[in-house]
This record gives structure tokens, sequence and C-alpha cells, in this order.
């Protein structure tokens, strides 16, 4: 147990020659003790060369990262206390499940007994008592993670490195899969890293989520505040399913109310005066609003924000997604399963306006979370 | 545009069979989709409606006339293949045009071009006619591959996978993108994949298939809300549905479930599922209950309710799913909103307003 | 993500140790090469000269004497040296086996690959199991064979014994590469309106082309260096670089200079191929080696 720090921390690959490539560019990040941080992004946005970095798989090319208040960089990762559970899970396939999780235990030539006893309690935790005679490659993809997961595990490491864990999982075990490794952090309260380009699973399973893209760090936040509080237009695209709805406006100024102005979609939203303010302090003539579908609520034509024709119903189970034609744009809406409506029909959208965000269009930042 | 049937379709190999006895029928225009997890003998199927496999025993039909015996050249049919299947050695424009080299009265070069060009428009890859294939993102060779089977104006489509290796975010435009080319097309179309979403979305109708054995035939609301069994219950549907082996009480005159496995989880089920549950009274069945359906106060509220404490809780998008345990029974519970629930924290569960799937101890629904 | 494993500071101790190491194992390896290719530019006295020669004045005698197929012999004249012969010879037997092979092997790889019939990996063995056993094993009774049948120093004989070495490394190599090449490929082809045979030609023929380019110079070479076929198989009529070579042990003279040059000319095709075909050459070598 343990917190990491990372302190203007650089991953450089070739540095000094005409390739070098920035693949991680000054994080500074504070991970508390005992808390599951997700780093959110896809492919090549340098959260995998952070997790590696801090497991000491990588050299750290300037700044400096602490597990519990001790500089670790020149440390290997034997010494540095941490554990890690791959994208591939790196099972010695000549040893079964139990050889595998009581291996770096019995490298350390720890006490036998004990040793047992460590299998059994960790197999319990993770119900995975029944496979420990089967070799890894009975088993399939879930359940050869969850004893990766173990493995990792059972030397009751500082800090609990996931990379990816569920990629190759069976869809329908991995809520399963998830839900046991969650409650094992829980109980042991592991500071745990994990690594994905899912947003689902960030949102599910950490306490905070770091977004990345093009080796920056977007935003750190709760999952709420980055669902309501996106910093920029690419976290407010990345999180959040189904995507949120971009939609281009022109700013304009009535005399009395002023207004941003859909330009390839049918709409019309009124602003309140300092966001009006905001918009031509920053010299704007267009900004670019977000909402997500799940704020859209249906209304008639003339009560709206957004008007359009009802283009496409998917009935999803627990969920209905309406996909409404308004101009050159589709818009997505979050409705109830059970709706419904003609297809061709005209309808409205309306939201909460405190929902609303509106964005730079060249900085791609977010000037306002409501309007 | 075709119906297509399978009669007593059956594929045997040597240590397996991918398919048992398979049998259904298109209607004309119809976007069928086959819905089924890895393994399940969707590919096979698809192969064999397109005759580049031979069944071990049973007929195809299209339009009535059995093709089982007509090779796959002449079937006039359009299959996408899950890792696209795109000539290495050829160039997008190529490969667009390849299905015409084999007709016995090609159109002319410049019917040709047109046909290509008006396609490759069509899914925006007209940029992309001169370019080889290895130099394609995913999502441009999925369209490619889509693009060529459409040159030919085929009787049926068949689609095998096509989103798999889309990423998640873009998979929901690409649904949206398929409903509209499906209109366009207005062709009988059978879509395979292993994402209840997808099925769901797309289908007309959803075949739902394991191990090569037909489980349902039945429209998207059907197998969503009248599964026919466990295994379609649990395919559809995130977070999985619940399911409890129970036993039937009768209590005071009045019906009561209760778990097998735990008396917390006890409580007397809505008014319209009584009627089936009396004469299961004495005996075990199995209960499907959604998570989304579980009715779910911080504060105790009426008789019915359940005491639990919070095992897990999980953020899934706006709402929230929380993993209860009722004495040995774990449930679990798809809330409305997205506040976060501490752990070990008291919540009341209501079942009593639950519409419940009813299944006997085998897996079968209870009609 | 690479497994970066980087040192930043360069280790200059081990660069160099491994550079020497390297050309220690070069030169051990070369160094015949190199010396008979010195041979081939050498008098007979810089040859024979003690302690031995390595920088001297190279002559083209030798080069020419086989060219033009004949030999000045100091004081006397000149005789008669049928080196070229064997050239063409072997030039004629190993290209046309190679060329029989790959006729007969590519299709019996496809069918090895996509069809599933019983059997099927013995006789694959089978095929293997020609590489295995010893030519000489197998020598005499050929000959008797080919004694009955008037096969004996001829093209036709030659080239089919020569199947023994071509055949199965065409067919092991070229079933790997069909193996790699996805059946969807001909399916698709074929739901596009082709019978299969035609979506084989004009799919998969074209994506395993290195295949067939590797594993015929393989096949080339182990044909073109055959000896023992050759020498009991064949005679005067056939007689191949690897005999003729051997011509120039004769009991009055051992002819280094000739014989060197006469070999320097039997390898320049084969480097000539390989230069070209190098890229295709080591994807064929390894994609033999996929375990079945």
């Amino acid at each position: 147990m343990a917190n990491v720090t990372l302190e203007n921390v650089w991953k450089i690959y070739n540095s000094g020659q005409k390739n070098a490539v920035d693949a991680v560019q000054n994080v500074n990040l504070e991970i508390k003790d005992g808390e599951f941080l997700a780093l959110l992004g896809p492919s090549g946005c340098g959260k995998t060369s952070i997790l590696r970095m801090i497991a000491g798989l990588e050299k750290i090319s300037k700044g400096a990262i602490k597990i519990g208040g001790e500089v670790v960089n020149n440390l290997s990762p034997n010494d540095r206390n941490i554990a890690m559970a791959f994208e591939t899970y790196a099972l010695y396939p000549h040893m079964n499940v139990k050889e595998n999780l009581s291996f770096c235990l019995r490298a350390k030539n720890q006490d036998p007994a004990a040793i047992e006893a460590r299998v059994e309690e960790i197999a319990s935790a993770l119900h995975i008592k029944n496979l420990l005679d089967k070799r890894p490659s009975e088993l399939p993809g879930g359940e050869q993670q969850l004893i990766s997961v173990a493995r990792a595990m059972i030397r009751e490491p500082n800090v609990f490195l996931l990379d990816e864990p569920f990629s190759h999982s069976d869809a329908s075990r991995r809520v399963q899969i998830r839900t046991e490794i969650k409650r094992l952090v829980n109980k042991t309260k592991t500071t745990t890293i994990l690594v994905t380009h899912d947003q689902h699973e960030a949102i599910a399973m950490a306490d905070r989520v770091v977004v990345m893209n093009f080796a920056l760090v977007q935003q750190v936040g709760t999952a709420k505040e980055l669902i309501h509080r996106p910093a920029n237009m690419f976290v407010a695209g990345f999180v959040g399913e189904p995507a949120i709805n971009f939609l281009k406006c022109k700013f304009v100024q009535d005399v009395q109310q002023a207004k941003l102005e859909c330009i390839d979609a049918q709409g019309t939203f009124p602003i309140n005066q300092d966001i009006a303010m905001k918009i031509q302090e920053l010299g704007l003539t267009e900004v670019v609003v977000g909402i997500r579908p799940q704020e859209l609520k249906i209304t008639t034509a003339e009560e709206g924000f957004i008007k359009g024709k009802a283009v496409f119903f998917e009935f999803l189970g627990e969920e209905g997604n309406l996909i409404l034609d308004s101009g050159s744009i589709n818009i997505t809406c979050v409705t109830d399963p059970y709706l419904e409506i003609e297809e061709g029909k005209e309808i409205g959208l309306i939201a909460d306006r405190s929902e609303i965000f509106v964005f730079d269009p060249n900085t791609e930042n977010a000037i306002c979370h409501s309007i | 545009m075709a119906r297509v049937a399978l009669k007593q379709v059956t594929m045997d190999y040597d240590s397996t069979t991918a398919l048992k006895n398979v049998s259904f029928e298109t209607k004309d225009g119809e976007f069928l989709v086959i819905l089924g997890p890895a393994g399940a003998g969707k590919t096979t199927l698809l192969k064999i409606i397109a005759g580049v496999l031979r069944p071990t025993r049973g007929r195809v039909y299209m339009n009535d006339q059995d093709i089982t015996d007509k090779p796959g050249n002449l079937r006039n049919v359009a299959m996408t293949f899950e890792d696209y299947a795109l000539y290495p050695t050829f160039t997008v424009k190529q490969n667009m045009d390849n299905p015409f080299g084999a007709m016995e009265n090609p159109p002319s070069k410049e019917e040709r071009e047109n046909k290509i060009l008006e396609i490759a428009r069509m899914l925006q890859i007209d940029h992309l006619l001169d370019r080889k294939v290895d130099q394609l993102s995913g999502g441009q060779k999925q369209r490619v591959s889509l693009a060529r089977s459409m040159v030919r104006s085929p009787q049926a489509f068949l689609f095998d996978e096509p989103l798999s290796h889309v990423d998640a975010k873009i998979r929901h435009a690409m649904r949206a993108e398929l409903h509209r080319l499906a209109s366009v097309l207005a062709t009988t179309t059978i879509y395979v994949t292993h994402d209840y979403v997808e099925a769901l979305s797309l289908g007309d109708r959803i075949i739902v298939i394991d191990k090569g054995v037909i489980q349902q035939i039945g429209t998207p609301h059907e197998i969503y809300h009248d599964p026919v069994n466990e295994f379609v219950a649990k395919v559809v549907g995130q977070p999985n549905i619940n399911l409890f082996t129970c036993t039937v009480k009768k209590v005071n005159e009045q019906i009561v479930v209760e778990s097998v496995n735990s008396s917390a989880l006890s409580f007397v089920p809505r008014a319209d599922f009584r009627d089936k549950l009396e004469r299961y009274v004495g005996e075990e069945i199995r209960i499907g209950i959604r998570p989304q359906d579980i009715g779910f106060t911080m504060t105790p509220n009426g008789d019915n309710n359940l005491a639990t404490k919070v095992e897990l809780f999980e953020l899934w998008g706006r709402r929230g799913m929380i993993m209860a345990l009722l004495g040995d029974e774990e449930i679990r519970v798809l809330t409305d909103t997205d506040e976060v629930i501490n752990l070990n924290q008291n919540v009341w569960l209501d079942l009593s307003e639950t519409p419940l799937y009813l299944f006997d101890i085998s897996g079968v629904k209870i009609d | 993500m690479e497994n970066n494993q980087v040192q930043e500071k360069k280790n200059w101790l081990s660069i160099i140790g491994t550079n020497l190491a390297l050309i220690i194992i070069f030169a051990f390896f070369l160094f015949p090469i190199i010396w008979m290719v010195g041979m081939s530019f050498k008098t007979i006295d810089d040859i024979l000269a003690w302690p031995p020669k390595f920088f001297f004045t190279p002559t083209l005698a030798n080069f020419k004497a086989i060219i033009t197929s004949q030999m000045e012999l100091r004081g006397v004249g000149s005789i008669p040296i049928d080196f070229m012969q064997g050239f063409w010879h072997t030039l004629i037997i190993s290209a046309t086996a190679v060329i029989v092979s790959v006729i007969l092997g590519v299709p019996a790889s496809y069918a090895l690959s996509r069809f599933n019939f019983k059997g099927r990996e013995d006789i694959a063995f089978t095929f293997l199991s020609f590489r295995f056993g010893p030519e000489l094993l197998v020598i005499i009774p050929i000959y008797f064979i080919f004694q009955k049948i008037n096969l004996m120093d001829t093209y036709a004989g030659l080239i089919w014994v020569y199947q023994l070495i071509t055949l199965p490394m065409i067919i092991w190599i070229m079933r790997s590469y069909v193996d790699d090449v996805p059946v969807d490929f001909e399916d698709a082809c074929v739901i596009d309106g082709y019978p299969r045979w035609r979506a084989v030609f004009k799919i998969v023929l074209p994506i395993i082309r290195p295949g067939i380019a590797a594993s015929a110079l393989l096949a080339f070479i182990y044909a073109w260096n055959n000896f023992l076929f050759a020498l009991v198989l064949g005679s005067s009529k056939t007689s191949t670089l690897t005999i003729s070579a051997m011509k120039f042990i004769s009991a009055e003279a051992l002819r280094y200079g000739i014989m060197s040059a006469g070999i320097v000319i039997s390898f320049l095709p084969i480097l000539a191929f390989s230069v070209f075909a190098q890229r295709y050459f080591v994807r064929g070598l390894s994609m033999g080696a996929i375990k079945r």
C-alpha cells in the first residue's frame, strides 16, 4: 500500500536522434494510497508507457516517479514492490495454476506452509480454487486473466498495475472478472493503476480517471467530472457512450438575447449574457456546442432547441437510441427502450441548460459547461 | 431479392459438429441477424448459404429452389468476411472490379467504371480507389469489403461480424450507417454477430444460436422479453440477467418465492405471475430478474422490501450498477441515477413489481 | 509497445567485442572460399608456394583455359578441357528438375493444405522422408533399374531422380505458404463468381509467388550441387559440373588453378540468383520451418 507520485515525467524514444518521439510529455500525477486510478486513452496516447515507467520496465527519460515517498527511478522492477497483470497474461505454460501462483513466493524461499496458505487465500478471494490443478492453456481467456491477477496480488504489492487486462476476454465474462478484481482490490486496499482504451471500463472501475491523448494528459478527474465537466472536446468525445453530439454554431447577439445558431443542423440555443461575454472576449464568431445523448429529451419541434426528423430508433434492451436527421448531421438521443415513434416524424430535442457545453473550436477547450 | 431457407442443415467435422439440424427461412427483403457466442457455428452457416462449404446433411433453398448442389460461384449472393478478405495484390478498384470479371456477359468497361464510382461515392471511399489494400485502415477496409459485395446487385447479402474489429466508439455510428444502407439496398440480408446490441439494433428478426443449435428465432422484443430458455435470456442484456434457483411456497394462501441458497431472497411475486407459479408450489424453478427491473431505495419503503448491503458499486454510463448480497445470493441491480453509492451501505430492494422470467429447472421457459 | 531496454549510455567494450567475434566467425567460414577464389587467379607456382602467398600478381589464364576449353601446358602445347560442357549439362538438368518440381509440387502443396483426406499427414511425411534417406542407400537399386530401362546417362533419367531432391523441398515450403493464405480469399473470389480453380489462379498464386521463388531457388541450389546421382547415373553425355570438377584430379597433376576457376564459374550463377532473390529467400527458408 503506497501512494504514487509522478513529477514532470517524460518518456522520449530515440532521444537525441532524428526520429525522437515524445511518447509522454510532462506528466504530473498524485495517486493516493489505496486509490484505483485508470489511465484512459486511444492506442498510442502514452498510457502504457506511463504504466511501464511506474513498473520499471521502461527508463524514465525526464522527471521522477515516487512510490511511497521514495524515488524509484533507478530501482529495478524487482525492488519496487509492484505487481503487474499483463494484457497477454504471461502465465508460465509449463506450470499449473497453483505453481504459477506460488512461483514468486517460492523464488523468495518463503515457508512452504505459509505459501500454501497464501495460495488458498487468494484463490478463494478470486473464486478460482477449482482451477488450481489445471494448466493455463486449458482455460479460457477470462480465467487466465484472473490467474494473472492472482499471481500479481499474491505478493501483496504496494502498487498493482493492470495493462489492458480485458482486451482478450470474452465479452460476457468481462463484467464478472472486473467485479472479482475490484472486490479483491477493495478488500486489500491496494493502490491500483489500470490502463485501458475502453472508457466504460475506466468509468466502472476507477475512483479517478486520467484521460490522455497524444502523450499529453487531457484531464484528471472522477467519472462524474469527466462526464459533466469535460475539459476539452477530446475528453467530451472520448468519455461517454453513445458519443457526445457536437454542433458547430454561430454566435449571434440579438438586442436582448444572445444565441448560438447551429450551422450544419437545425437548432438554436439561448445563452446567458456572461457566456456571451466570454465568447466575445475570446474573439470567437463560431463555437462548438456539445450535448450528451443522455441529456436530450424529446419534445415538439417548436419547443426544442434542435429540430429534425426521426430516422432510426434502436431498441437496445435497457435503453433506446433515437437518431435524428437534422440538416447535414445526425443527432443521437438516449430514450426509454419502449419509445414508439414514426420514422420521418419531425420532432424537437431539448436539454437541461446546465448540461450543455460550449467549446472553443480552435483550441478545443471548454468555454463553459452550462448555458 | 430472395428468400433464403435452410432445412435440417448439419455440418460435421472430424471432432466436432458445427451445426445441428438448423432450419429457418428468411422473409423477402428481411434483415435477419444471427446472434451467438464465438464458436457457435455462425460463420459456417454463412459459408454454407454462400456455397463455399457443403453441409454434411440438409438442404439449402433460394426462392424455393434447392440450391444445395449449386456451386458457390453461381449463387449470386455477396459475402463480407470478418477479416475482410480483400485481395492483397490488387488495388481497391481492382478488388471492386473482380466480380465483373467472372460474369458471362460482363458490362462494358465504362459501365463497370461508373458502377464502381457510384458505390465508392456512396461509401465514401472514392478517394481510395487506386490504393493498395494494405495501406488502408480497418474502417476503410471494411467499406471496401462492403463495396465489393455491392457491385453485383446480389440476391442476398451475407455479413460476417462486420463490426467486430471496429472501435467501440465508431460502432454506434456504423450501426446507423448500416441501417441506412440496408434500407437503400432493400435486399435480404443475413448478418452474423456476437454482439447483442448490434442484433437488437439492426435485426428485423434474430436467430440465437449456441454450439450449432438454434435456440430461438424472434423479433428483438421477443428475444429480450420472451426468451425461450436461460441461454437466450443471458445473451441479451447488460448487466446480465440475474438467475436464481427458487422454491415456490405458499404462505398463508400467499404465493412466495424463495431462493434455495438464501432465505434472505424471498418475496411475493407480481400479481400477473402468480397463476403460473401456482402450478409449481413446492417445486424448484429458475427465476430470472433483469437488473433494471429491480426497485431500489436508499431507505426502507414498505413491507415488501429486502434489506441488503452494497458489495460493489460501478458507474455504468449515467446509471449505477450495484452488486448486493442477500444472504449467500448475489444480485445485480441497475439504478436510474449516477449517484455514487458507498460500499457496505444499506439499501432496500423491492421485487414486488418486477417482471419475472420463469424457467423450469432445466432452463427452459415455463409457459 | 516495444520492449525498450536500451541503455542510454553506449557500452563501447561490448560493441568491439561483438564485432570482433563476428569477424572471427566470418573468417572461419569464408576463408576456404576466399582462398579458393584467390587460387583461381594464381599461377600454379603461386598456388604451390610455401609459405602461402597472400599477395600475388593475378592472372586470368585459368579462366581463359576453362572458357576456351584449352589449357596451355608449358612447353608442350595445349590440351582440350570440356568443363564448359558440364556447365550446360548442370544448368539444363537442374533447371528442368526444378521446373518439373514446381509444376507438380505447388498443386500438391495446395492439396495438402486445403483438403482434409485420409492419410494426409502420412503422405506429406513420405515426401519429406525422401530428404532423409541418404543417397548412397538408394543409388545401387536405382543404378540397376536405370540400366534396365535405358535411362542411364540421359537428361530424363537425371531430371527424374533429381525429383527426390527438389520435389519434397517445394512441397513442404509451399504448403506453409498456402496455409498462410486464408481460405477466405478464395471463398470471396468464388462468391464473386469465379469457379474455384480460377479463384486459386487469380488470387492465391500471386500471393504465394515469393514462396515459389524461394523454394525454387533453394531446390535449384541443391540440385546444382548434387554429386552422387550425377556421378553414378550419368556419364559423358550428362556429366555435371560436380563431375567435371572432379576430373581435374588426375593421376599426373592436381590442377588446382583450373579447378578453382571452374568452381568459381560454377557458383557464379547461384550467387547471382541468390543476390537477386535474396529477400524472398530468407522468408522462404523460414516458412518451411513452421511446425506442423
